[in-house]
Parts: C-alpha cells; structure tokens; sequence
C-alpha cells in the first residue's frame, strides 16, 4: 500500500555541464548533461513539491548566453503534463534558497512554504559580510530572499528548525546544517505511513546531485567498494554532506535506488520515464495506490 | 573613439526612458539592458564610462547585500515574532554600510545620461534607509505592526528600483552567478540563439 504518487519533473537542463561540479574532485573528467528538476508528491489529498526552480523572467536570458541552460518551461506547461496546475500546490517544501530551488515561488500562489530557518538567517549573516567574503553569498537572489518576506506576510512561509516529522501525513523533513547550504535539507516520504517504514523515498535537493555522490569510485582512496563522494560545491563542508548522506541511506535501509537526486539524467533508467512534446523528462519514482501512471 | 561596450550597454539602458516602477521594466527582467546592448555614440568619454561603471558596482552590490539582509531579518522577526532579534548588532552595520553607499553615491560622478542610473541608486538607498528607519521601530508597543509592513513595503521598493538599475554586461546583477550551484564555473557552451 501506498499513499503517495512521486514524480521527478525536468524544466530545463544544460547539456554539457563540467563533471567536477556534480562529484566532489572530478576535474578533466569531461561532460555531463545536467537537468533541472523539481519534485512532485500526490496523495492524500495534498500535492506537494519539493522546490520550485528559477523564474525564467529574472535569470533566462544570463543563463541561457553564459551558462548554456536550455529549454525552461513555466511550471504550469511542466505541471500540466501530468494533467496538474500550481494552483493545485498545497504545499512546497525548499530544500535550500539557491535561485534555482527557491526562485519561482510567484508561479505557486496557494501553496504554504517550508524552510530552513538556519537556511534564511545564515543567509542573512553572509549577506552582511565585507565583499572579500562575498563567495559565501553566491548564487542566493536576495529578490527569492524578499519574495519569501512577502510569503511571510501572507502568512505562507514556514521557517523550520531542524527536523520535523509529519508534516504532512507520512512526511517528514531532516536538516543537513552546514552542508552544500547553511540550511540545507531533505524530505522523507514514508509511504506505507508508518514510523519504522518499509517503503520509504528520500528526496535529496542538492546534497546528493548524482549516483556516484552515493556511489562513487572507492579507487580515489584504494578501496574497491563505491563510497559516498559528495557534491563540490558546499558553503558548508563536504564533511557535513557525507553525514548526511549516511543518515539519509540509513532511512532507506541503503537501498541506495531510494534516495532521488534531482539532478541525475540517469534516473531515467532506473524508473519509468517518458520525454514530453517540449523535450523534458517525467521520471515516476512510484504511484500511490489507484493512481494513473503518467509515463506509460 | 570607441567608448568601453559595457559602458555603451549602461549607457543605453540608463538613458531609456522608463521609470523604475514601470511594468515595461518589471516584465521584461533585470537583464534586459543586455537586449539593448547596441554600441552608440555617446560624448561621455570611455574613461569615464568606465570609472562610473566601477563606482556604480560597488554601490549596486551594496545596495543587493542590505536589499537581501535586511529582507532576511525582516522575515526572521515576521515568523518568529521575536523583536529581540533588533537588539543585535546588524541593524546598527547595516546603517553604518549604508551611509558609505550613499557617501560613495554623493562622489560618483555620472556623464551625461548616466545621471539617471544615478538617480536609481539613489532612490534605491532612499527607501532602503527608510526600511532600516521603520525596522528600528518596529520593537514598539504601538504601532510597531505597522512600522513592519512598512519596513517590508519599502525594502520591497527598493529591490525593484535596484533591479530596474541592473545590467548584466556592466555586471550590475541580482544574482552573482560565478559559483552557482548548477552552473558554478561552467564555461559558456552556447551563445545567445542556442535557446528555443
């Protein structure tokens, strides 16, 4: 029994992005093709995400010329290919505040926010700090920072403190301090609804970008078995981002298949996946009893 | 003489006659000078251009830093309710960065068109000083609500003004992109037309 549909939905993606940005120490390693994605959770009656990407108004024409992020699609067009609307999101939970996680809250009108206190106040702090330190407060958009103020007028801004479970029936949210953001976190699924579950889904946000950052060459440190290689880019530590990713493959029992990175092309082999008439994948991590697959 | 292109680009966005409040800006984005970054004559001189590009930068990010701070704490004390986090030390910093971006504003000397950008950052600490003056008041008994939808209000204002003053190629952006979490250090692998 399931109580939840999951599906990892692409709105845009670069082609040729560097490897070492996605595995920690992987330089001269070539290309990867790296999609921008964000999670959809049904069931229950509540439909949720787990970020909400950028605003292509604001940031698509510098990322498209610089950086080579192709192919944006509104939330509504990569929503309605599941037959969903935004204005069907009851609920958002924001892994960390980088634009392209938390920079299209506009297009999600009725939907309560979930974050990281640490996540708003740290980046507050780094904000403050003399402009030699400025590499600390890259890629935060202090306009996300201003519209989450606006969320939290409207009453619509959750600031969490650290772990929280059930928030909504079988969801809970784990943080990762210090790690690839001040404020990082995640969000377990347990699916079957029980405290000690069997069937539950872990969505990373960015600290886990690909599988070898689960299960990465061992070789590097001369030992045959994968080993946890965490992502590169960290405010925090990498330290930090290997606990977590211990805790999280502690949940799903290190089945590691259950921790989703969003980030990953090659979850497409891993679950079933169809690509849209706009060129962007649907990955079903799994169907919540009695719902249609939207992938076959 | 062939005036610095970036300079051109600001130059070409700040004398578009557009208020910063202006829906035309808004829907078009912080990056919209870059559409209209046509090499003109201009009578300013490139090294002229040049110094106010650099002088504008440094109070533009100024202007980003305290936009952004000053938001964060805003929402700390709206959900948490907690007034006490105005007796820390960053409202009293935040004035003090302030008052060197409106000193370093007072000092930029601006040719020709390029005093309407001017007047955009100036605007933009204008309303940024009156969200930090409202903040401090909002610890008050009375009326101390108000003095946050004010504080909020303004510090909204003075995002979009700024973003009306932003221009990627003068490196005047809302976003420092260089160690972006999907596109740090990525070198360009397409130029513009490589999108649909």
């Amino acid at each position: 029994m399931s109580d939840y549909s999951i599906w990892v939905l692409e709105y845009s993606y670069v082609t040729d992005y560097h490897k070492s940005g996605v595995l920690y120490g992987a330089h001269n390693q070539g290309y990867v093709k790296l999609p921008y994605c964000y999670a959809l959770i049904k069931g229950k009656g509540r439909t949720a995400m787990v970020d909400v990407g950028y605003n292509d108004k604001d940031y698509g024409k510098v990322l498209g010329d610089r950086f080579g992020v192709e192919n944006w699609r509104s939330p509504k067009v990569v929503l309605g290919s599941i037959g969903l609307d935004p204005a069907d999101v009851d609920t958002v939970f924001i892994t960390h505040a980088h634009f392209d996680h938390f920079g299209n809250v506009e297009d999600f009108p009725k939907a309560t926010f979930y974050i990281q206190e640490r996540e708003i106040a740290k980046w507050t702090w780094a904000m403050a700090l003399p402009d030699r330190m400025r590499w600390m407060m890259t890629a935060v958009d202090p306009g996300d920072i201003v519209r989450g103020l606006d969320l939290a007028r409207q009453r619509r801004l959750v600031t969490v403190d650290g772990a929280r479970a059930d928030v909504l029936p079988g969801i809970d949210l784990h943080a990762a301090f210090d790690s690839h953001t001040y404020g990082s976190m995640w969000v377990t699924v347990r699916n079957d609804g029980k405290a000690a579950s069997s069937d539950t889904w872990v969505l990373a946000g960015d600290l886990v970008y690909v599988f070898e950052n689960i299960e990465g060459p061992g070789g590097a440190v001369d030992v045959a078995d994968p080993i946890y290689v965490p992502v590169g880019l960290a405010v925090g530590s990498q330290t930090n981002l290997v606990l977590a990713t211990e805790e999280m493959m502690k949940q799903v029992g290190y089945e590691s298949r259950r921790v989703i990175p969003i980030h990953e092309e090659r979850l497409r082999d891993r679950f079933p996946s169809r690509i849209t008439e706009e060129g962007l994948r649907i990955t079903e991590i799994c169907l919540a009893d009695g719902e249609p697959s939207r992938v076959a | 003489m062939r005036a610095d292109a970036a300079g051109r680009a600001l130059f070409e966005r700040a004398v578009t006659i557009h208020r910063e409040d202006c829906a035309a800006v808004a829907g078009s984005g912080g990056f919209a000078a870059s559409d209209a970054a046509v090499p003109m004559e201009t009578s300013a001189a490139p090294e002229a251009l040049v110094a106010y590009r650099l002088g504008a930068a440094a109070v533009f990010d100024t202007l980003r830093c305290l936009i952004g701070q000053i938001s964060g704490l805003l929402i700390l004390v709206e959900v948490s309710g907690r007034r006490d986090i105005l007796d820390l030390p960053d409202l009293g910093l935040a004035g003090e960065r302030l008052a060197t971006a409106e000193a370093a504003i007072a000092g930029l000397p601006a040719p020709g068109a390029l005093g309407a950008h001017k007047a955009r950052l100036a605007r933009a600490q204008r309303l940024v000083g009156e969200s930090l003056s409202a903040f401090a008041r909002c610890g008050e008994v009375s009326g101390g609500a108000a003095a946050l939808a004010e504080a909020s209000e303004r510090i909204a204002t003075a995002y979009q003004v700024l973003r009306a003053a932003s221009d990627v190629e003068a490196g005047l952006t809302m976003v420092d992109f260089r160690q972006a979490c999907c596109t740090c250090a990525s070198a360009p692998t397409r130029v513009a037309g490589g999108r649909p």
